[in-house]
């Protein structure tokens, strides 16, 4: 990148400020699955179809680095792995940059590559949620995506640009429209789409550059970048019932993720000089709205802080300096201590589910 | 200083007599068949040189064929006609390779690098590349802070067959590829001509690549053959020139290009999708004028110049509400002179002292989002001397760099001011045997898209400073009617306040982070061979080593990993053998396995990759005209390798020519 040209220099604006991207939880879970290990997905390096599947198992704290390429006859991911989503025995994998959602079992055994477009255009997949016995995505062309798990067929329907984050609560299906392909013209809006019609019905007012949202009861959490200038990073709480939305205290906050009723929050930001600092996570009680200080317990420290999920027994943080392959710390997500640590055996590794 | 005094010293200590007045080495070095020119071998650090009747025996058409075969050069290419193509010198980056067209350097102070596929290697007429410190003082002042200087001449106007020489050529090439040229060269007067040449360049760039997609139903297809969308070409060029010799023995030239090129970026290949929406027009207009005069003792240059150059880019992809339109409009002028005093100094050897001048003026319009209209004024001063006798030559020369920026909205980067110091040595230990030995400082200015494109650039960047040391060897032997020329080089190099751009949560950001060390070995063997009275043989056989480490930050998991896309090992052979008519050619380029990302970890991975080229050449005289035909087969193993990652080559392709010159 030493010399970057018009066109990468454009496309790396819009390619990073829309990196992070986190689904929903899900609203009425299928048959819980009895998990032994986690899946991490490596993002990949922009255009060098490097995506890919980590997976790790709990017992042996032992990785498998390229387990879709593997599980499929070295078959590689394609470029920039979004989201990945377990629904019942089906893995859903968003894959932005090669426009395909791909769907396994749970070996990462390719069963069906699900594509869309609208008009002429292909779609690109970035945040993927269930809900409502759907499974819902975002299209960063300006759509969200609704995928019949019996068929994988998809309809769309037009929400606002650029969408990151999608969440289902109760027969309505939320995006947070980044407008992040046109920096200095920032969206700021969240999409309420009407489930059954499939129409946009509304939306809500938010912080400049929303990305993930995550649901809770009533309450949807939402994450924004702000518009890297005078609008600062938030974490915002729209609540469904009012209709109401709120701010959240936090500094620089980056990512979120909701398991049960807590919040977690990741946040970093840098130096004057542009220096990443490291990564704090916190607590916050979702239902209730209150601040439950911070999460990690035993002193570690996260440099290079770059995403956070949260499954059924850990907190995972992925820690990246966007070039080398990640590190992945996972944190007992009832006493706050770290259970592990590893190389992601990928670039920027975005997310893990059990 | 301390190596400018030296070479004072050596010249009241030498004893041998001076035999040559000034040259234009370059001009000496085309008459040179093989790129390992004579010229070449008595200069204190490298000096790469290729002329026509080499060019042509190879087949290469465009220039990045020629250069990819030289030692310590590495062509990133992005493939097919309209793939940007640069060249960077023993591992130092294409921003520290100064390109000179004709004398005058074309530099682009938005992007830094030069796309090498703007220059018309049909209408060369020769090219050589100075790496280190520049054996040829009379290169103009903003070159002499480069790592290296690439020099590409103009094929003279020829008036050897009369009064008016009219050449026209049709090429056709795969993939949709139609180049018809033309050039008529008259003489107007007596020592003065004009020459006017037009190409046009089609080509529909849609080469097979294997590949999979998603079929209707939601399976992957098996590896199939596609074809590259949206990688169409269509370039316009043309020039006219002026050359005169006035009666004091000066010489005047003045020229002016245009190029108009339209073609599509069609990115990476993207696994399982391809969809291409962007595109690129460039409209370049470059005129220059020229006077060069020796007179006893005395040479002196002067140069004037203005660019222009636009572009525009545009993408049409459904992620925009609008489509994207950038224009960008460009103009570099500048005013060059060189003076140059010579002294035999009666001991045997000869002084020469040079003082280069150059003062630039770039600005950039842009309408992109918040492009501060940048202006530049740059003033470069070189002083140089040399001491040339027939054993010893030793160079020294020291240039100063002033530069100012100023802006229409915000803050503009701080005044800059550096000196650069160079040296090199050379001295012939044995007939034919040179031993040679060089050290050089020089810098790449931060681009205008590296200070000042909206959020990502940032002006506190200071230079990215280059420092390469070099010694070497070169052994020339003429046997009979055999020639054989060989060299051997080593290099420390070491580039520090490497401008990168550093990924942060929301955008990337320029910084001056990176440092790479570097230790290299370039080899290369020339050889022309007499087969009876009719054939010639030639070789030119080249092998590059380079360690060039990234060592920037000891806690990231690339710290001492080798830097992306530089091959360990790098070589090639060009081969030929040739009557006064016809010449049959065969070039191999083989390039080392390479890392595309930092980490040196086997998923970063690029194979080696060989490109075999087979050339054929026929002079036919018809009349008073000769037809000259000719034809390539290119890449003839056919494997779609990727020098950029993402980017596969174009496969097996044919090039058929044919030219009338009368």
């Amino acid at each position: 990148m030493k010399n970057l040209s018009i066109k990468t220099l454009r496309a790396a604006l819009v390619a990073l400020s829309c990196i992070l991207a986190f689904s929903c939880t899900k609203d009425d879970k299928e048959e819980p699955h009895a998990s032994t290990g986690a899946y991490i997905l490596n993002n990949g390096a922009w255009n060098a179809n490097n995506a890919g599947i980590s997976r790790y198992d709990f017992a042996t704290k032992t990785l498998t680095g390229d387990a879709f390429a593997t599980a499929n006859g070295g078959t590689a991911l394609g470029d920039l792995g979004q989201d990945i989503l377990a629904v019942g025995d089906e893995l859903y994998i968003a894959v932005n940059g090669s426009q395909t959602i791909f769907v396994t079992d749970r070996d990462l055994v390719l069963k069906k590559a699900v594509t869309a477009s609208a008009g002429d255009a292909k779609l690109s997949p970035r945040s993927l949620c269930y809900g409502g016995g759907k499974v819902y995505v975002t299209y960063y062309e300006g759509y969200l995506g609704e995928i019949d798990p019996k068929t994988y067929t998809v309809r769309t329907t037009a929400v606002g640009p650029n969408p990151e984050g999608v969440a289902y609560v109760g027969g309505k299906v939320y995006t947070s429209n980044s407008g992040g392909s046109l920096y200095g013209v920032y969206n700021n809006t969240v999409s309420v789409v009407d489930a059954a019609s499939f129409k946009e019905t509304s939306t809500y007012t938010v912080n400049v550059n929303p990305q993930a949202l995550a649901a809770c009861g009533q309450k949807l959490y939402l994450n924004s970048y702000g518009d890297y200038g005078a609008a600062a990073p938030k974490v915002q709480c729209i609540d469904i019932a009012t209709g109401t939305v709120a701010d959240l205290d936090y500094d620089s906050p980056s990512a979120i993720a909701v398991q049960g009723d807590v919040l977690y929050i990741l946040c970093g930001g840098y130096d004057a000089d542009w220096n990443p600092l490291p990564g704090t996570v916190y607590r916050y009680d979702a239902a209730k709205g209150a601040k439950l200080g911070t999460f990690v317990t035993d002193g570690t420290t996260l440099p290079q802080a770059y995403s956070l999920s949260a499954t059924e027994h850990y907190v995972w943080v992925g820690c990246s300096d966007y070039k080398n392959t990640g590190d992945v710390y996972a944190f007992d997500i009832k006493t706050g201590r770290l259970f592990d640590s590893f190389d992601s055996e990928g670039i920027n590794p975005l997310k893990v589910i059990e | 200083m301390l190596l400018a005094v030296a070479s004072l010293v050596f010249v009241f200590l030498s004893s041998y007599a001076f035999p040559d007045a000034y040259r234009d080495t370059l001009q000496a070095a085309t008459a040179v068949g093989t790129w390992q020119g004579r010229a070449a071998l008595d200069a204190g650090a490298p000096r790469l040189e290729v002329g026509t009747a080499a060019i042509e025996r190879s087949g290469a058409r465009e220039l990045h064929e020629v250069l990819r075969t030289l030692p310590g050069l590495n062509v990133q290419d992005y493939g097919g006609i309209g793939g940007l193509k640069t060249v960077s010198v023993r591992g130092l980056g294409a921003a520290h390779t100064a390109v000179c067209y004709d004398g005058a350097l074309v530099s682009d102070a938005q992007r830094g690098s030069i796309d090498l596929s703007q220059f018309d290697l049909d209408n060369t007429g020769g090219i050589a590349v100075e790496i280190g410190a520049a054996d040829d003082l009379f290169l103009p002042a903003g070159t002499s802070t480069a790592g290296s200087v690439l020099s590409i001449v103009p094929k003279p106007l020829d008036f050897s067959g009369g009064p008016t020489h009219a050449e026209a050529a049709w090429t056709w090439g795969s993939f949709g590829t139609l180049k018809p040229a033309v050039r008529i060269d008259r003489k107007i007067r007596d020592g003065w001509g004009v020459s006017a040449c037009g190409s046009y360049l089609r080509s529909d760039g849609d080469y097979p690549f294997t590949g999979r997609t998603i079929t209707a139903d939601g399976a992957l297809s098996e590896p199939g053959r596609l074809r590259r969308e949206g990688s169409d070409v269509s370039t316009f060029k043309s020039t006219l020139r002026l050359e005169g010799h006035d009666r004091r023995g000066g010489t005047l030239r003045a020229s002016a290009d245009w190029l108009d090129s339209q073609r599509g970026l069609p990115g990476p290949v993207i696994l399982y999708t391809q969809d291409p929406t962007e595109r690129l027009r460039d409209r370049d207009l470059s005129t220059r004028a020229s006077y060069d005069r020796t007179s006893s003792g005395w040479r002196l240059r002067l140069d004037a110049g203005y660019r222009r150059f636009r572009t525009r880019y545009t993408d049409a992809s459904p992620i925009y509400p609008e489509p994207v339109d950038d224009r960008y409009l460009q103009q570099v002028g500048s005013l060059g002179g060189i003076l140059g005093w010579q002294r035999d100094l009666g001991t045997g050897g000869t002084l020469q002292a040079v003082l280069a001048q150059d003062l630039r003026l770039a600005h950039l319009h842009a309408n992109t989002a918040a492009c501060p209209q940048p202006t530049r004024l740059g003033g470069i001063t070189t002083f140089s001397v040399q001491y040339a006798g027939p054993r010893l030559k030793a160079t020294a020369s020291l240039t100063a760099t002033l530069m100012h920026e100023w802006v229409e909205v915000r803050e503009a980067a701080p005044d800059r001011h550096r000196l650069s110091p160079s040296a090199s040595l050379s001295f012939a230990a044995a007939p034919g045997l040179h031993l040679r030995a060089f050290a050089k400082e020089g810098f790449r200015v931060p681009t205008f898209n590296d200070l000042y494109y909206d959020r990502v650039g940032s002006i506190s960047l200071v230079p990215e400073k280059a420092r390469q040391a070099g010694l070497g060897a070169t052994w020339h032997r003429v046997f009979g009617r055999a020639d054989l020329a060989v060299t051997a080089d080593a290099y420390h190099n070491d580039v520090t306040d490497k401008i990168i751009a550093v990924p942060t949560m929301f955008v990337w950001r320029m910084r001056n982070l990176g440092r790479v060390r570097m230790d290299g070995i370039d080899l290369s063997a020339a050889v022309t061979l007499p087969l009876g009275t009719r054939y010639t043989f030639h070789t030119d056989a080249s092998w590059s080593f380079l360690d060039a480490v990234d060592v920037s930050d000891p806690s990231a998991k690339n710290y001492r990993h080798q830097i992306q896309y530089t091959p360990r090992h790098s070589g090639a052979v060009s081969t030929s053998v040739s009557t006064a008519r016809a010449s049959l050619g065969y070039t191999l380029c083989a390039v080392g396995p390479r890392w595309y990302l930092p980490q040196n970890i086997p998923a970063n991975r690029l194979p080696a990759w060989f490109d075999h080229t087979l050339a054929v050449r026929w002079r036919i005289p018809v009349r008073r005209a000769v037809l000259t035909l000719s034809a390539e087969a290119l890449n003839l193993s056919g494997t779609t390798y990727e020098i950029v990652r993402s980017y596969p080559m174009p496969g097996r392709q044919l090039r058929i020519t044919a030219k009338i010159t009368q």
